[in-house]
């Protein structure tokens, strides 16, 4: 008895779909039900253990001139395949084709629940949108490199299909997708420390795991000038919060920010959620945190012209770049919105 | 200063009528370790257990895992905290019973970020070392009302008077190998390198508790120190504020120290340590920073160093601090870190972010994450206790979310599994962008 072979279905624009260049990217979608192009290597590739069952072609221009409709589209054509795995491009480094793979292969995954897998060059503008969403492989600039990248991507596919490992970024070919593993090594890393300095003392090559970040440089805005008139708003990434816990804020890592009223916050139950220091002296006082009491001795001689009541709380510890600047985005938003002109910030 | 440390290796440890070494097999007997208990007043029950690699056992509340070992040549054994009598340790003989660990467990729940577990067979004991061999798990249980300052001291005593207890048991066997740890013979030809350890941080010190960890003495604040090598693995550093990624068996392996021993006279010439200890205020970390840096310069004659943290963020822009002070100095250095999470990459995650620290060892990501199937035997613990790890457990006292039962299939992190990271460099992992 033949044993059920996996149903692949492939992603590919009108050029790869042998329909045209760019006097044919208005094309819309088309389906084949059989291997196209690029898919035709796919297919022998994995012609043990899967079938390619159709070829999905749509012109570039189409898909990105209506993105939304194209990818519901897109993904219906899909989905009637029925497939196990999703193959889009890959688009090497053409802008529109890479959001189109990108946009296909995430909207498959999420939709349908299947595995899925793409391949760009790193620059392609789409891999930043695209790269946590599915497995983008990383290759060349030009598609006459298809053959190396394509045994990469079939590979991961294949794995991902069977729930296998899937190893490190580097080591496989992809595109990071921003998650941090732990690997074992073969030696500890009091080890490595010790030989990684000697090699920097004898100038020889050694390498870093790590390196320091270059961040963003934030120009502070100018000075208030007269405080007297000014509207201030508390910040911090203290956490200290109601007792229930309304904005669903993280001991660390947390993703989200709460606002509350200050005398409110103080009349019922509250704590510190922050679990990176001990919140004995906040709780004991915890105008430590908010110097509002000071802040209210100021405005009511007249020095300061309007302290917000409520104060925006959130944790600081452990959380990503990307998420605290997520959350500082749209804490700052909201105090523009309410005409807020300065932020006194308190970090713990 | 000379330590010679002779180990002996055991097969087995089991429970006996009295505590002996016969065969191999080191013999416990559990009336000698309640009596220690008997002298801490605030211990309501103390149960001893043995956990053995494979075995279906999770232990939780774990706050530190110690090795055996004894002072043989006359010394004091863990002076100011096992006696009121001070020396200055490190050196003389010091017998280690190599092949098990002691566990100390508690239950002290006012912050679950204080305690760790460990698994004894499964995904994440393959990668282990306490899964590895066979455990003394000791769990001394205090009243609800007892002072926990009381209740913290009495737990480490109890597991370092047990410590002792079982390496004299051995005394009748010889060792299986002795080893000479000494840096006393300058070689100035080869490259001069030095080791910062910062011990500790006082910002999880909760209710004002100030750990004790200098020969039972307290130093939130401190300035630089310079210390022995064979001084910090002997005796002169312990741990009492809960398991952060570093236990007191690692401190008397100190994987850096003993490599730095190792290649003493090859390849450097071991200039010595500095102890340091987390700043929280900046000025303090400005100045603990220089004074790091022209100790290794101006003492030390450093042509490198490898700076080690005592707890999370704060400590790592510390030690970040320290590197590039030491590289402004000319001296190379290579921070030991870790990555505060897991979702992100590593481009923008290292807490270094002065330039001029360009050789980094990360050993890991805290938040690994594993999901650990059902055990046949919970230590540590009541039978219906919650596994309450750093993100779903007590805060301050407050707790914030239920748990999973201890005992079923529990989520954790690398950074809760005792063994699996360790902030002075004894574990194997590396944290890699997927």
């Amino acid at each position: 008895m033949e044993n059920k072979k996996w149903r692949v279905v492939c992603y590919i624009n009108q050029f790869f779909g042998q329909i045209g260049g760019e006097e044919m990217a208005h094309v819309g979608f088309d389906v084949k039900n059989e291997a196209i192009g690029p898919a035709l290597l796919f297919q022998n590739l994995l012609k043990d253990e899967c079938e390619v069952v159709g070829t999905v072609i749509c012109g570039d221009n189409y898909f990105a001139e209506n993105t939304e409709k194209a990818v519901v589209e897109g993904v219906m054509l899909v989905k009637e395949l029925k497939p196990d795995l999703f193959i889009a491009g890959p688009a090497f480094n053409a802008g529109r084709y890479g959001i189109s793979c990108g946009n296909m292969a995430s909207a498959v995954g999420r939709e349908l629940g299947i595995p899925t897998v793409t391949g760009m060059y790193p620059e392609n503008p789409a891999v930043d949108l695209f790269r946590k969403d599915t497995h983008i492989v990383k290759t060349a600039i030009l598609s006459s490199q298809l053959r190396k990248a394509a045994p990469i991507m079939v590979s991961i596919g294949l794995r991902l299909l069977k729930g296998d490992h899937i190893g490190s970024a580097d080591k496989e070919g992809y595109i990071k997708r921003d998650i941090i593993l732990n690997e074992e090594q073969p030696q500890n890393a009091a080890w490595r420390a010790i030989e990684m300095v000697l090699n920097k003392i004898k100038g020889e090559p050694f390498t870093s795991e790590l390196l320091p970040p270059h961040f963003d440089e934030v120009q502070p805005a100018p000075p208030i000038g007269d405080s007297s008139k000014v509207k201030l708003a508390l910040v911090t990434d203290g956490g200290l919060i109601p007792e229930l816990n309304p904005d669903k804020l993280k001991p660390n890592g947390s993703t989200t920010w709460g606002c509350y009223n200050w005398d409110e916050l103080l009349a019922n139950k509250h704590f510190v959620i922050h679990s990176g220091y001990d919140g004995t002296w906040i709780l004991e006082n915890p105008n430590r945190l908010f110097p509002v009491d000071v802040l209210r001795e100021i405005q009511a001689d007249g020095k300061l012209g309007y302290l917000h009541p409520d104060v925006y709380v959130t944790c600081g510890n452990c959380a990503s770049v990307a998420a605290a600047k997520t959350k500082g985005e749209q804490v700052a938003q909201t105090l523009i919105d309410q005409g807020i002109e300065a932020v006194i910030l308190t970090s713990t | 200063m000379n330590l010679t440390v002779e180990t002996i290796q055991i097969v087995d440890l089991q429970f006996g009528a009295e505590t002996c070494f016969k065969d191999g097999i080191l013999y416990v007997c559990k009336d000698d370790i309640l009596a220690f208990a008997k002298k801490e007043p605030c211990f309501e029950t103390l149960k001893i257990d043995i956990a053995r690699p494979g075995d279906s056992t999770r232990i939780i509340n774990v706050v530190d895992v110690v090795q055996p070992r004894c002072k043989v040549s006359g010394n004091i054994d863990w002076p100011g905290v096992l006696s009121d009598d001070y020396e200055i340790a490190g050196s003389g003989v010091t017998r280690a019973v190599a092949g098990m660990g002691i566990v100390l467990c508690q239950n002290n729940t006012y912050w679950s970020r204080k305690w760790g577990s460990f698994d004894m067979s499964g995904e994440c004991a393959v990668i282990n070392p306490y899964a590895k061999m066979p455990q003394l798990v000791i769990e001394p249980m205090a009243a609800e009302a007892a002072d926990f300052r009381d209740y913290r001291e009495g737990v480490r005593r109890v597991g370092y008077k047990t410590s002792v207890l079982l390496a004299k048991a051995t005394m009748q066997a010889a060792a299986a190998e002795t080893e000479v740890l000494s840096n006393e013979t300058i070689y100035p030809e080869l490259p001069n390198i030095a080791y910062a350890y910062q011990i500790y941080s006082k910002q999880y010190d909760t209710q004002n508790y100030r750990e004790p960890m200098v020969y039972g003495n307290a130093i939130p604040d401190s300035l630089p120190l310079i210390m022995q090598p064979t001084e910090v693995m002997d005796g002169a550093i312990s741990l009492c504020g809960g398991f952060r990624c570093v236990t007191t068996y690692e401190i008397q392996n100190h994987p850096i120290i003993l490599e730095l021993m190792r290649r003493h006279g090859k390849e450097l010439n071991f200039a010595g340590v500095i102890i340091t200890v987390t700043s929280v205020e900046a000025k303090h970390r400005y100045l603990v920073s220089k004074m790091a840096a022209n100790l290794l310069k101006e003492e030390f004659h450093a042509d490198g160093v490898i700076i080690t943290k005592g707890v999370g963020g704060a400590s790592t822009l510390c030690i970040g601090a320290i590197a590039s002070e030491a590289e402004k100095l000319g001296i190379k250095a290579v921070p030991i870190i870790q990555i505060l999470n897991g979702k992100s990459n590593l481009d923008v995650e290292c807490l270094i972010s002065e330039q001029n620290v360009d050789s980094i060892v990360c050993s890991g990501t805290y938040y690994h994450n594993f999901t650990l199937p059902p055990v046949k035997t919970l230590l540590g613990g009541p039978q219906d206790a919650l596994y309450l790890s750093g993100d779903d457990g007590v805060i301050g006292g407050h707790k914030i979310a239920t748990g999973d039962p201890a005992i079923g299939q529990v989520r954790s992190t690398y950074m809760k599994q005792v063994g699996l990271m360790s902030q002075i460099g004894f574990s194997y992992g590396m944290a890699v962008d997927y």
